[in-house]
């Protein structure tokens, strides 16, 4: 089946949201922490601190070391790599924000990342593995949750865990 | 545990998850570092054929892969 197919209007909108918030930003391509940000107001996410401001900047953060999150970045230190003194000296030569992908030429709109694709097809996962016959927010963020991607990474720093959100999901009534 | 043997340890970790996730960020700074030289060296008005000669590879390589930015 079409991942499509299932879309409540809420997760639609998201993911249209986060397409243009994305183009907005002139972003290489449509990357998961758009879909995330289109999804904060969700009820599903209701009581948990998630200000915007703070997980865009996390993101920025994030484009700006070229896409390491912070995992990636201790990972690199096991090496011996310390990733803030590289990103700042290429910084240095080449210039701020060099790192960042930026736009690229394009003939059929702005392209979603594969981990962006990854997250829409495991939200179908989610949604069935819940005997749901809808896909709403609350399986995208499981999708999310389950990645070990940036998204992951900032939930979890603020609380939200796969377990706490599939508690909800699945105390959602059917739609 | 000294210095010399933490650091062994980190870079010698017997567990495939931690050292292949250095593998695979290692490779994303790469590519990105790369990417970003060869912008830098195009804004200086190097042919791709001098940007390749420098990375190692063929000119229809690294226009194949940078080309379309």
């Amino acid at each position: 089946m079409m991942v499509g197919e299932r879309f409540t209007k809420e997760a639609r909108v998201a993911v249209m949201a986060a397409v243009r918030d994305a183009e907005k930003v002139h972003a290489g391509e449509v990357g998961v922490e758009f879909l995330l940000l289109a999804l904060l107001d969700a009820p599903v996410l209701a009581g948990f601190d998630l200000p915007r401001e703070e997980l865009e900047a996390a993101f920025r953060d994030y484009r700006r070391k070229g896409g390491l999150t912070k995992a990636d970045a201790e990972a690199l230190r096991g090496l011996g790599i310390d990733v803030d003194a590289v990103i700042d000296s290429v910084e240095q030569s080449l210039g701020a924000g060099v790192l960042r992908p930026g736009p690229r030429r394009r003939w059929f709109g702005m392209p979603l990342e594969p981990a962006f694709k990854k997250a829409l097809e495991n939200a179908l996962r989610e949604s069935r593995d819940l005997g749901h016959n809808y896909l709403g927010a609350e399986h995208v963020l499981l999708a999310l949750l389950q990645g070990k991607g940036i998204v992951a990474e900032v939930l979890t720093e603020r609380g939200v865990t796969y377990e706490e959100i599939r508690k909800r999901a699945a105390s959602a009534r059917a739609r | 545990m000294t210095e010399a043997t933490d650091l062994a340890t980190a870079a010698g970790d017997r567990d495939p998850k931690v050292g292949l996730r250095a593998v695979t960020a290692l490779r994303r700074l790469l590519e990105h570092l790369e990417a970003a030289q060869v912008r830098s060296a195009r804004a200086q008005g190097w042919s791709w054929q001098e940007i390749a000669a420098e990375l190692g590879v063929s000119r229809q390589a690294v226009h194949k892969k940078h080309g379309g930015r």
